[in-house]
Order: C-alpha cells, then sequence, then structure tokens
C-alpha cells in the first residue's frame, strides 16, 4: 500500500513543472507590467550580451544581436509554455540569434575583415592583438592577456555549432544536460561535439603559435 | 600514436570536465604516467580550455535597457504586449461573445434613440436647430426662462437650456424639458446639476483638456517620463521645472525652460499624443537631460 503512495508521489513530482525563479516576474509581464519585463532584461543583459560577443567575436554586433534577443523575448514570452527554465529558453534564444546573424553576415567575408587587427576590448580596458615573442614553450603563451583576442579569433574561425557548445561549457560553465536542453541534442552528442570543439581549437592555436 | 593512446585521448575532455566515472579516471591516469605523448597532448588541450574559460565575459553597456526600450518603440509594427496579445487571442476563441456585444451596442442604440425624443428629431431634422425645435415660443405668462444663456459658451461644453413649464394651453402638464446642446442630443444629468453651472462647465473644460489644463513643467515632464516604457520602475522625484528619474544605472535630471514649455503647450493643444520615448521627447520639446550614474546603485 505504501509502496503504491509512494510511487504516485513520484508520479506528481514528475509531472510538476520546473521550478523556474524567474517564474514571478514572467507572470507579471504577462498581466501587463512592463516594469517586470525591465527587471528580467537587467538580470540577464550581460549573460546575453557576454555570450553573444563571444559567438559574434565584435562589440557592435554583440550589443545588435542582444536586443534582438530581447525583442524576440518580449513578443514570444506569451507562448513560452515552461516546459523548460526560462534562462534554457533564453539562452536557446541567443544561440539561434547569434547563428542566424553569423549566417546573414557571410561568414567567410565577415571574419576575413581586418576586424580583429584593431584594438580589442577587455574588461581592463583597450588592448592591441600581439604575440609576445619570447622563448616560452609556444601553447604557454596561452596564459597570457594579450592573446586573448588570438583565441577569440580562432574561436571564430570554429563553426557555429563547434562555438556554441564550447562557448555555453567553457565560459557559462553549464553541464552537458543544460548544454543539450539548450541545443535540444542528445548528452553524447554534446560531449563529443566539445571535444572535437577544443581539438580543432587547439590544433588552430598549435599552427599560429609554431609559427 | 597507438590505438591504446587513441582511446584515452577520447576521454580527455571528459577528464578535464570532471564526467569521468572513477575507474576510467585511475586507468587514464595510469596510462598517463607511462605515456609522456598522452601528457603533451592533455596539456595542450587543458591549456586550450583554460585560455577560453580565461575570456572576460564583456557586460552589456550600462544603458543597455533604454537603447532597447528606444529600439521598441521604433519597431515596425507593434511590438505587442503580452496583455493585448492574450486579450486578442481570448475574444478570437470567442466568436459568441463578441456577436453578444453587438447586439447589446446595437439595442442599447435603438432603445436610446426611441425614448429621446430630442435625440430623435434632431436626427430627423438635422437641418432645423434643436433648440429652436423645442424652445416654443414664449407666449405671455405662460413660459419663462429659468436660466439665461451664457454670454461665453465653449465649444466643448454643452449649453443646457432649462425651459420651466407653466401649464401649456396644449397639453397641461408641468414639464422640465431639458432641451438639446449643440450636439444635438439631450444631456438631462446636465439640466438637473445646472445650480451649480459654473463648477460644472469648468470640471468638463478640464475633462476634455486634461493635458493643457491643471499641467505644470513639472507634471509635464513627469508625464513625459510616465508615457516612456523604458521609465516604468524608474522612481520619479519632482523637481523646479522637471523631474528626477532614477533607474537601476542611472539619475536622470529632466527639465525643460518656460520658452519651450509654452510651446509644448501648444503641441498639447492641438492634441498631438505624447511621444514614447524620452529621446524623442527630448527632440519635440528641447528637453534638459543629464544623466549621472545613480548613486545608490549598490557597489560590489
Amino acid at each position: 500500500m505504501v509502496m503504491v503512495i509512494n510511487k504516485w508521489k513520484r508520479r506528481l513530482k514528475a509531472k510538476q513543472k520546473i521550478i523556474d525563479p524567474d517564474q514571478e516576474l514572467i507572470g507579471r509581464f504577462l498581466k501587463g507590467d512592463e516594469g517586470a519585463f525591465n527587471r528580467l532584461v537587467l538580470s540577464y543583459q550581460n549573460r546575453v550580451h557576454g555570450l553573444s560577443y563571444r559567438m559574434m567575436g565584435n562589440l557592435e554586433e554583440a550589443e545588435e544581436v542582444a536586443q534582438e534577443v530581447f525583442i524576440t523575448v518580449y513578443k514570444s514570452l506569451p507562448d513560452f509554455r515552461g516546459d523548460s527554465r526560462f534562462s534554457t529558453w533564453l539562452y536557446r534564444v541567443t544561440i539561434n540569434h547569434c547563428k542566424n546573424r553569423i549566417k546573414y553576415l557571410g561568414r567567410r567575408k565577415y571574419y576575413q575583415s581586418d576586424s580583429f587587427d584593431g584594438p580589442v576590448e577587455t574588461e581592463e580596458g583597450e588592448m592591441t592583438k600581439q604575440i609576445a615573442d619570447d622563448n616560452l614553450d609556444p601553447m604557454d603563451r596561452l596564459d597570457q592577456k594579450e592573446t586573448q583576442a588570438l583565441v577569440q579569433e580562432k574561436l571564430n574561425e570554429l563553426d557555429e555549432e563547434q562555438k556554441s557548445v564550447i562557448l555555453l561549457r567553457d565560459i557559462e560553465g553549464m553541464s552537458y544536460q543544460e548544454i543539450a536542453e539548450i541545443l535540444g541534442l542528445r548528452e553524447g552528442t554534446v560531449k563529443s561535439r566539445i571535444h572535437r570543439a577544443r581539438l580543432d581549437l587547439k590544433e588552430k592555436l598549435k599552427k599560429e603559435f609554431s609559427q | 600514436m597507438n590505438k591504446a593512446c587513441e582511446k584515452f585521448q577520447d576521454r580527455f575532455s571528459d577528464f578535464i570536465d570532471r564526467e569521468l566515472n572513477p575507474e576510467d579516471w585511475r586507468g587514464l591516469e595510469q596510462h598517463l604516467e607511462q605515456c609522456p605523448e598522452c601528457r603533451q597532448e592533455l596539456r595542450m588541450l587543458r591549456l586550450t580550455t583554460e585560455a577560453v574559460r580565461k575570456l572576460p565575459v564583456l557586460p552589456a553597456p550600462a544603458d543597455f535597457l533604454i537603447k532597447l526600450r528606444q529600439k521598441m518603440a521604433r519597431e515596425p509594427g507593434p511590438v505587442q504586449a503580452g496583455v493585448f496579445r492574450q486579450a486578442t487571442r481570448w475574444m478570437i476563441a470567442r466568436p459568441s461573445l463578441i456577436a453578444a456585444g453587438f447586439v447589446l451596442v446595437f439595442s442599447g442604440a435603438f432603445l436610446l434613440g426611441r425614448f429621446n425624443p430630442a435625440a430623435g428629431i434632431a436626427m430627423q431634422h438635422s437641418e432645423m436647430d434643436p433648440v429652436q425645435a423645442w424652445v416654443q415660443p414664449i407666449a405671455a405668462d405662460n413660459w419663462r426662462l429659468e436660466e439665461a444663456v451664457p454670454t461665453k459658451v465653449s465649444a466643448r461644453v454643452s449649453t443646457v437650456y432649462k425651459v420651466a413649464a407653466a401649464p401649456s394651453p396644449a397639453g397641461g402638464s408641468n414639464l422640465s424639458m431639458p432641451a438639446a446642446s449643440s450636439a444635438g442630443y439631450a444631456r438631462p444629468e446636465l439640466a438637473e446639476s445646472l445650480s451649480a453651472k459654473d463648477e460644472g462647465e469648468k470640471s468638463q473644460e478640464a475633462q476634455s483638456h486634461p493635458q493643457v489644463f491643471l499641467q505644470t513643467p513639472t507634471q509635464f515632464v513627469i508625464n513625459l517620463l510616465r508615457s516612456d516604457p523604458a521609465f516604468q520602475g524608474a522612481k520619479i522625484y519632482p523637481v523646479s521645472r522637471g523631474a528626477l528619474a532614477q533607474t537601476p544605472e542611472f539619475l536622470f535630471r529632466i527639465t525643460i525652460s518656460d520658452q519651450n514649455f509654452i510651446n509644448a503647450l501648444k503641441w498639447l493643444a492641438d492634441k498631438k499624443p505624447l511621444p514614447g520615448a524620452i529621446e524623442e521627447s527630448r527632440k519635440a520639446f528641447n528637453l534638459e537631460i543629464e544623466k549621472m550614474p545613480n548613486p545608490l546603485k549598490p557597489t560590489k
């Protein structure tokens, strides 16, 4: 008897919707509270902007995409069913917008332009792309700040699928499961894609340093 | 690289991400101790991963929300709010309700038309002055005008004549007949309140021009701020000739000079709608906007 009750309890638990910390704000927005939408934007703008910057590799494009993401969210929130967390959905929207934008810009043409020769903004302000010339093991230079621009450049050379898994894993620090949910892939696929992406990136960097 | 190495190297990412089960972990560690090639390979993969992890996350610009709201205001086609969309969907799902609404409105209009003789006549003889139609020539002592017609008549405010009828030769009933206004329909409720005519007229006027009357520069700026969705939830403090608006990131001081305020009143008198975004308002009314970092923003 107890076992049957426990079984039902478990089933009920499984059926319950995912507890989402943003649920309250979303509810308020759907009732017409524009301020609630502002709060959602404020709490996610940095993550969305940061991710789109790494995906796009360009500040202007990143801001443009991030705004598009929130406009999409504003328009489609009434259709958001709550099957996943809001943040998962938001990352999915962001990744999709970035992929579309990269396709639209014509990947090769855009990245072959001189957008990476100019100064690159970092937390510490602007810096120029330069590679230290010393006698360290080439790969050890990856530790140095100046190589950030180079890493970004090589990231841009990966295809969008590889880039998105590697960013979600290594910049956003998400689990394989979360990434699978965002990208609509199986966990095994995410695993192998992350590995593949890291190998490709490593090869590109190695080639750059051994020149 | 031999086959065994390949098998181990496939697991390097799992190893870096700590996603290996303890058994595989031990196996891999044992192999690494013996194989310098694999050690070097793992080291490079780890450095690559670290390099990506060390990339700084660039936060959104501080005015991101304001720019976003401005963009949404410019967006071609309405960026529909959730509520409006839901309401439309709700209505579409219930056509019978809309039908019922139509029936109600039309039957209401029909009934009003029937029981409001002034309206009927005004409609039938539209070229006739509706007042003339109801105020009969004063026959000696039988009629007396209780209220004088106000000399100054606002275009918007209905002028109501109250005609008190002494027993008339024809009907013989003691009627208080409210009669028509310039718009051509009767407003009986106004006739009742005519004793307080002056106040009535004033408040009517204020209602029909809510934006023009009773507005100061401060109130005007606050209205502009309220009409900008980006400032929803912002704290607004009135100051002389303007207001302070505090958002999570910034403090805005928005003021308007007297001359520009007079120009703004002309704009309002033309009944143009307020521009939604404060940036548009700034252009339209020459607002002076000072943007400062929010002094109350918590520091990390």
